[in-house]
């Protein structure tokens, strides 16, 4: 069952027609544990006559600081009563009301709970021994909970925990208590004659009592209609991430987040399918605190992360109206009000080594004069076969560079890589203190990351400081605020990995006298290290602050008023002095770059239930949003000296100055109905009318509507009697209409470009004048590109709660997205960005949560995730874009566009094998070693008529597995994360040649890839030196399952941690990217890098670590 | 008193909710931060000065430019010229190939729109700024009238009838159809006489090179003989010629009167045509023969000087010839031999030879230093040092791309700045570095010996053969050739003449468009690909088939014969 504890929720309103006093049970009901304003044994005076009940127990409260809470469903709170009460205390007090009524009260703490006692169980109750049982909740940290409910199993009898999460309550000895509370899983206890109990409930993230963040409010997980998920994070807390991006990595279905390979970098991220044909407008909206966000992911301190929440379909996303098209995700930052009483003092650390999972290692000497044979076969080994050496073949004369030829007499042998990489790690401390003092809660943290990369100088350090405050001022008002600190610093730079892997073994670095060597391989091939003598200072920071006021506006009962106001500032600073720059007279440049961002949110929440079964949850936003930005840059080179570098650019004499500035700002309005009847049907139906300077002078509002509805059917008479196995099952279906913001800001608006190199000269010998000229058009029809999607959805869980899961399905069609449409020359222009075309997108996600096995001692839970995206290319320009005349849109050759394919296709050649020495087939123009490429057109040429869509760029589908085994005081949680091609999907090119191609021989160092010789004529790649003409790329499947998280955490015992002062106390160890299997080959599948010489390596981390709390 | 604070906060969440509704375009409304729109860049009297200059500056760069090889297209393929490399870069090449997707088709419609879409944005956008005096703000849209009615003539003479846009396009427009031939000479007409009569006289225009009522005039007579209204051609003709302040240079002038030395050339042979082609002289207050000069200046660092390179483009390879013994005969391109071409485009037979025939060594145009018709070998390794090549065809001879004369006025012989000299040692003998290949002198849109030939065609047209015969001897007389008989005198005689004072100047392709003439003139002169490919269609280039594509909205005809 989904929790007794909803529906003794609900029982006193049953009795209670009015709806003010209905409103105010329901606050008591739900709130008894947030009143405890302490008043010890307070002596009160009350006097009221002929009042309802409920009214002077209002007054009791507020005068005692006592909270009330009533247990029975046929108690009366309308019945009339009077009282008269002269500085009594509470018991006395209640005595007196209750007097001759058949209440009955029971106080624990500060909580009063009412009762009418029940005889028929009296009864019974009577001829057993009854006795007094105190017990403790807490939750798996060890931290109280309050207001956790405690019933007698067969009775509606029962109390709540007061604020050291303790109760007391007269039992049966025999009999069974059931404890529950929201976001925990409930528990059953036998008494078996015990006094005293511990209970520790375990945090049920997949309750569907959950609260969920929605935009603009909460719900709870039970009334959703539309594909929202929330992001299991605390799963990855054992993980060294920078970002929380990467904590979600695979845990959440079709949320796609990439790899990193580099110290501080944001993982890309999107949500379900790519509805757009510019990959870079396909990021999801991010939404912190409420207020949208702007700033980078690695602003945020994962550790300060309380939620992340993911609008996946249009309906639940289209409140956010022209930005949701790709999803929105919802960050909540922890507060105050998750701990309680005296302050939580909480301080982790922990510890990463980083090492590469696959590195590519450059040839040594031995091996790359092989190599360098190996490309020149037909001079350096002897005819026909080719396999016996050539006596006379001097490998000196392959070489151009002298500084070679030097190290292959002398013997030199030096490994760049080694020298260029090092072991990295990753440090995190984080401190943060939180509670609740009278009326304010507090959220105090401080966070310090320091990351060292694989690659030399790879660095990156991070200060983040966050403060969330809430003050309650009176009843009807909370006043807060939140903020953010974010100081990150990404200087030094680093040698690029190519330019490293690239350089021959036969040279180095420096000199006798350990001094760069500028070309240590000659021909103006620079030495890779030089970067790192750039004085870099590269530094980001970033301030944000909201203030906000809640208020209860008291005469419409669940109306609530919030007001947002928050600000955001941030910077970024880029100084360099290059003293290897402009041909050694040396660079300096200094960057500046601001933005600032205000948002005002006034959100009006109407929250009411009534007659029981019609529950109503209106909201209404009003907003406004504005960005500014700027830049300014200076540079010049050619300095006398460098002395003082960027900080006196003056010196230098080639001065350029450079600026840039831009504005944007947002109006919307929201409206969202939320409807539920009898806790079965549900709808929601939303409309957002959103304005953007961007948009264009007729079109500055669009208007995105939506509506979802949903049936729980596991609330049916029908399924009273349903099978045991099923606790729950809900449907849910919903359409909705999104936009993608793709144009930004001033693409609507004509452009003039006034430049002296577009000017004249009048006359002889003269100065140039400026010419102007208009050089866009306005395009005043530009607007967002619009999504309309359908979302079809199951939630269920089965067998007691051991089952539990979703299964999604999707449908999107996007239109109207934005391309460069050609315009008749005749206008005096040649293109216009415009909205036109179409694609279509259809996916499928589940999530299925079990819970294997579930003893007192041992416990293992296994999620499933698994997602599938197809897309479609219904139309690029317009059916007119014909010049085949086949009655089909031309597809878009040069940007990879192919009508009725999907987006990413691979449109390259297909290579069948490798021409052999002696093969009689070899074409003109072609040699034994190259690739054979199908002559698709069977003209008897290769030429890029012979291309065809040889594969696809996206998966196929992802799934990832979670097993979680807790073994008393032990965790472990392992990931298996994957990304599968299947035939033809999640393939890409994969190019060894990048290695400085036919110049093998001269200079370039490499890898050992499987490359042709007469001696290696099976092998997968071309021979080295004379690449193939057209066709150099392999296509290959990036199909991998990785073994992506591992860790072990052992939580101490809070009974003895407590004697020392300790609330909580955690150790762990994990393990990150630990195993790959895959077939790819090259740096890394999941980045997507092949045999270039350029890549980075994915890198495998270690991490010990420990959090406590006080 | 706790009602009230309730009240309060229930007014004040309301005006927040409306606030921001009142005013919700000021609020959105977009204002460009660092980049210059139309709304703020043309509000100024001195913001149509710089339009104007974008305006000189393309027109430059369409017509006399190297960027594009398209920028040859009206002068190659055509009589006079042949493409030297049969590779079709620099021009039409074989006509087979000449089709609705050749760039040459487009070049020229893209960027004659381009101007006349830069001139109706000043036209439109000028109306509402205030100038000190009307007659200023006139003479500004008079100029961007010019422009348009230019290209309006430009395209009538090449495609025939064009789509008319006479107001800046400010929203998509798709669906363009063509106006008739006639429609599109009369839009000329009408701008240009507009332009005749508001721009200043050239002594008064603003800047050096700026348009002027007498260039108005002049193009107006042209575009009169296109409609047929020769009596009109004859009276805009005359605003030219009989214009005190413009004649036919008949005396030396300039910069070169007095003999020069240096740089291995010198020459005292000069003449007045000669005078016309040297540097600074396009400009100079003596010239009274120019009408309309293009400005280039030397590539010297200085943005906006153009790149046109017909030295390059048009001028042979004679650096590269052996002498007879294989030695090779030139010490490198040099500047008393022209320059460092390349041969790209040379002339026809008829242009080296028939067209001269009647006047060989009297008309002075035929002649050195006008003319360059042999070299000198000048290596002195070489045994044959200082023996014409004519005489002993060396190694690689050919007159295809060694060997061939060309007209000095296509460089600047013997005037190259000091730049194009590596050493001063090279200067001294006037070999020139790798960077030569450009002309830096000045070129004429328009100058006066054309008007006469513009008159003598509309003479021609009323059968006044005398008057016509008339004015085609004001401009033989001038170099020395003999007069024509006004029996003589017939359309293609005319084109004779303009080949012979006008070759390496008129874009061709023009004159042959505007009368029907380019088939029948390459066929008999052209004896390369060219003429034998040439087909009547030819008369009118292709309308481009990406514009057809394009305009979607609506069919743009293509011309008759070409397919698209």
């Amino acid at each position: 069952m989904r929790g007794k504890f909803l529906i003794r929720m609900q029982i006193p309103l049953k009795l209670c027609k009015s709806f003010s006093k209905r409103a105010l049970l329901l606050t008591i009901a739900y709130f008894t544990f947030v009143l405890t304003i302490s008043a010890q044994e307070k002596k009160i005076t009350i006097k009221q006559t002929n009042k309802q009940l409920s009214e002077i127990l209002n007054e009791i409260e507020s005068k005692s600081g006592y909270s009330f809470l009533v247990r029975s469903s046929d108690l009366n709170l309308k019945q009339i009563v009077s009282i008269d009460a002269k500085n009594l205390i509470i018991t006395e007090i209640l005595s007196i009301l209750f007097k001759n009524k058949g209440i009955n009260y029971e106080i624990n703490g500060k909580n009063v709970s009412i009762y009418i006692p029940q005889k028929s169980i009296d009864k019974s109750d009577l001829q057993k021994e009854s006795k007094n049982v105190f017990g403790t909740v807490t939750d798996e940290k060890g931290v109280p909970i309050i207001g956790a409910s405690i019933i007698i199993n067969g009775t509606t009898k029962g109390t709540i925990t007061d604020v050291n999460g303790t109760f007391s309550l007269e039992v049966q000895s025999d009999s069974k208590i059931k404890i529950s509370y929201i976001g925990y899983l409930s528990k059953e206890v036998a008494i078996n004659n015990q006094d005293r109990l511990t209970i520790t409930l375990i945090e049920d993230t997949k309750a569907l009592e959950e609260v969920v963040v929605i935009g603009y409010g909460s719900m709870k997980k039970i009334d959703l209609t539309g594909a929202v998920t929330s992001a299991n994070i605390n799963a990855f807390k054992e993980s060294p991430n920078v970002s929380i991006m990467q904590s979600l990595q695979g845990s959440v279905p079709g949320l796609n987040i990439g790899q990193v390979n580099e110290a501080g970098e944001n993982p890309s991220f999107t949500i379900r399918g790519q509805n757009t044909f510019n990959a870079g407008n396909t990021g999801p909206l991010i939404v912190v605190d409420g207020i949208i966000y702007k700033g980078g992911m690695n602003d945020l301190n994962p550790s300060d992360v309380k939620s992340v929440d993911i609008l996946k379909d249009a309906s639940s996303a289209s409140i956010y109206g022209s930005r949701a098209a790709n999803g929105v995700i919802l960050i909540t930052t922890l507060s105050g009000e998750a701990k309680a009483g005296k302050p939580v003092i909480t301080y982790s650390t922990s510890y990463s080594t980083q090492d590469p999972v696959n590195i590519l290692r450059p040839l040594n000497r031995e091996q790359w004069i092989t190599r360098i044979k190996d490309a020149v076969w037909d001079k350096a080994y002897l005819a026909p076969d080719y396999i016996t050496p050539n006596p006379n073949f001097n490998i000196e004369s392959e070489w151009v560079a002298e500084e070679i030829k030097q190290g292959y007499v002398n013997g030199t042998d030096f490994n760049w890589l080694d020298a260029a990489t090092q072991t990295g790690h990753t440090k995190n401390d984080f401190l943060s203190i939180s509670g609740k003092n009278q009326g304010s809660t507090y959220y105090i943290s401080l966070g310090i990351t320091d990351q060292l990369g694989y690659i030399m100088n790879d660095k990156f350090k991070r200060y983040t400081g966050k403060i969330n405050i809430e003050n309650k001022i009176n009843k009807w008002l909370n006043i807060g605020v939140q903020t953010n600190v974010n100081f990150g610093d990404y200087s030094g730079m680093t040698p690029t990995m190519g330019d490293i892997m690239r350089m021959s073994p036969l040279t180095s670095p420096y000199d006798q006298n350990g001094v760069l060597i500028r070309q240590p391989m000659g021909q103006n091939v620079p030495n890779p290290f030089q970067p790192t003598q750039i004085n870099d200072l590269n530094t980001k920071m970033s301030l944000f602050g909201n203030l906000y006021a809640d208020i209860n506006i008291p005469f419409i009962k669940g109306l609530t008023y919030r007001i947002n106001y928050s600000h955001n500032y941030r910077t970024a600073d880029r100084f360099q002095t290059d003293p290897n720059a402009s041909n050694y007279q040396g660079s300096a440049s200094k960057y500046n770059e601001s933005e600032y961002d205000w948002t005002l949110d006034n959100i009006l929440t109407y929250n009411r239930t009534f007659n029981v079964d019609h529950k109503v949850l209106l909201t209404l936003v009003s907003g406004r949003e504005e960005s500014q930005f700027e830049t300014t840059s200076a540079s010049n080179s050619v300095f006398p000296n460098l002395d003082l570098g960027y900080n006196n650019l003056s010196v230098g004499s080639n001065p350029e100055v450079l600026s840039t500035a831009w504005d944007e700002s947002s109006l919307y309005y929201m409206g969202r109905a939320h409807y539920s009847y009898k806790n079965k049907y549900l709808g929601t139906f939303t409309l957002r009318r959103d304005g953007f300077s961007g948009f264009s002078e007729t079109k500055k509002f669009a208007i995105f509507p939506s509506a979802a509805l949903a049936w729980i059917i596991s609330e049916e008479k029908f399924m009273q009697n349903k099978p045991l196995t099923i606790e729950f099952l809900k449907l849910r279906a919903s359409y909705g209409q999104t936009g993608n913001r793709t144009a930004g800001r001033y693409s609507t608006l004509a452009k003039v470009t006034a430049k002296t190199a577009n000017g004249y000269i009048y006359g002889d010998d003269g100065n140039v004048t400026v010419g102007q000229n208009v050089t866009s058009i306005s395009n005043s029809d530009l607007q967002w590109e619009t999504t309309l999607g359908t979302n079809l959805g199951i939630d269920f869980s089965i067998l007691k709660n051991r089952i539990t899961g979703n299964i999604e399905y999707y449908n999107t069609n996007t239109s109207n997205i934005l391309y460069n449409r050609n315009l008749p020359y005749a206008s005096g222009f040649s293109t216009i960005t415009y909205n036109i075309g179409q694609i279509h997108n259809q996916g499928m996600e589940f999530s299925i949560n079990t819970i294997n096995i579930k003893t007192n001692d041992f416990r293992w839970e296994t999620t499933f995730n698994f997602s599938i995206n197809r897309n479609k290319v219904i139309s690029i320009v317009g059916k007119w874009n014909d010049a085949n005349q086949d009655g089909i849109e031309d597809d878009q050759i040069s940007n990879s566009l192919f009508i009725g394919e999907p987006l990413n296709a691979i449109y390259s050649y297909n290579i069948t094998g490798i021409y052999q020495l002696g093969d009689p087939n070899i074409p003109a123009g072609y040699k034994p070693g190259q690739y054979i490429v199908t002559d698709l057109n069977e003209d008897g040429l290769i030429t890029t008529a012979d291309r065809s869509i040889i594969g696809y760029k996206d998966p196929n589908y992802r799934f990832s597995l979670a097993n979680t085994f807790k073994y008393k005081n032990f965790s472990l949680f392992v990931f298996i994360n994957s990304v599968q091609g299947g035939k033809n999907y999640y393939m890409a090119l994969n190019d060894p040649s990048s290695w400085g191609g036919s110049t093998a021989t001269t200079n370039s160092n490499a890898v050992a890839w499987d490359y042709w010789t007469p001696a290696n004529p099976n092998a997968k790649y071309q021979q080295l030196f004379y690449p193939t003409p057209v066709a150099n790329s392999r296509i290959q499947d990036r199909s991998f399952i990785r073994l992506q998280n591992v860790s072990l955490s052992y939580q101490f015992d809070n009974k003895i941690l407590k004697k020392i002062g300790i609330q909580n106390l955690k150790l762990y160890v994990s393990g990150q990217n630990l195993y790959t299997l895959t077939n790819w080959e090259g740096w890394d599948p999941e980045t997507g890098q092949g045999w270039g010489a350029n890549g980075s390596p994915v890198l495998r981390s270690f991490t010990a670590g420990l959090d406590v709390s006080f | 008193m706790k009602k009230n604070q309730f009240k309060l906060i229930a007014l004040f969440a309301l005006t927040m909710f409306v606030l921001h509704s009142c005013d919700e375009q000021a609020i959105l409304k977009e204002t460009p931060l660092d980049f210059y729109s139309p709304e703020n860049s043309y509000t100024k009297p001195e913001h149509f000065d710089l339009a104007a200059s974008y305006i000189y500056n393309i027109c430059r760069n369409t017509f006399y430019n190297n960027d594009s090889k398209n920028g040859y297209s009206l002068m190659a393929g055509t009589d006079y010229m042949r493409d030297g490399r049969n590779d079709g870069s620099f021009s039409i090449g074989d006509y087979r190939l000449f089709v609705p997707t050749s760039s040459q088709a487009l070049y020229w419609w893209q960027h004659l729109y381009e101007i006349i879409s830069c001139s109706n944005i000043i036209i439109d956008r000028i109306q509402p700024v205030e100038y000190p005096t009307e007659k200023e703000k006139k003479a500004v849209i008079a100029e961007a009238v010019f422009f348009r009615g230019f290209c309006y003539r430009g395209l009538a003479n090449i495609y025939g009838g064009v789509p008319l846009t006479v107001h800046e396009v400010k929203t998509v427009k798709l669906d363009f159809v063509r106006a008739t031939r006639t429609e599109t000479y009369q839009q000329s007409a009408n701008d240009l006489k507009f332009a005749a009569e508001n721009l200043p006289e050239k002594k008064d225009v603003k800047n050096i090179g700026r348009v002027n009522r007498t260039a108005a005039y002049h193009f107006l007579a042209e575009v009169y003989l296109s409609l047929g209204k020769n009596d009109s051609a004859i009276w805009a003709a005359n605003k030219v010629l009989q214009d005190p302040n413009f004649s036919i240079m008949t005396q030396r002038f300039g910069t070169r009167v007095s003999p020069t030395s240096g740089s291995g050339y010198s020459t005292s042979a000069g003449n007045s045509y000669w005078d016309l082609f040297q540097m600074k002289n396009q400009n100079s207050p003596e010239n009274k023969e120019a009408i309309w000069v293009v400005q280039i200046e030397p590539d010297d660092g200085r943005l906006g000087t153009g790149n046109y390179k017909p030295e390059r483009i048009f001028g042979p390879v004679y650096y590269s010839m052996k002498d007879p013994k294989g030695v090779a005969g030139f010490i490198g391109p040099t500047t008393k031999n022209g320059g460092r071409g390349a041969a790209y485009l040379g002339p026809t037979d008829y242009f080296v030879n028939g067209l001269w025939t009647s006047d060989w060594d009297n008309d002075l145009r035929n002649l050195e230093p006008n003319m360059i018709r042999d070299y000198l070998y000048d290596n002195p390794a070489s045994t044959y040092f200082g023996k014409k090549v004519s005489e002993n065809p060396g190694y690689v001879y050919d007159t295809k791309y060694y060997f061939y004369p060309i007209m000095s006025k296509t460089s600047q012989r013997g005037d190259e700045p000091t730049f194009l000299y590596a050493t001063p040692a090279d200067q001294a003998i006037g070999l020139l570095n790798a960077s030569a290949s450009k002309t830096y002198h000045d070129w004429y849109y328009a100058r006066v010996a054309e008007t006469y030939l513009i008159r003598a065609e509309a003479y021609l047209a009323k059968d006044m053969k005398p008057e016509a015969a008339n004015d085609i001897n004001t401009v033989r007389a001038r170099v020395n050739a003999k007069p024509v008989s006004s029996n003589d005198v017939t359309i293609d005689y005319i084109l004779d003449e303009r080949l012979r004072e006008l070759a390496y100047e008129e874009p061709r392709m023009m004159t042959l468009g505007r009368l029907g003439k380019i088939y029948d003139r390459v066929r008999l002169y052209n004896s390369g690909t060219e003429g034998t490919t040439v087909a009547p269609r030819n008369n009118l280039f292709p309308i481009p088939y990406n514009e057809i594509e394009r305009n979607t909205g609506a069919v743009l005809e293509q011309n008759p014969g070409y397919t698209n």
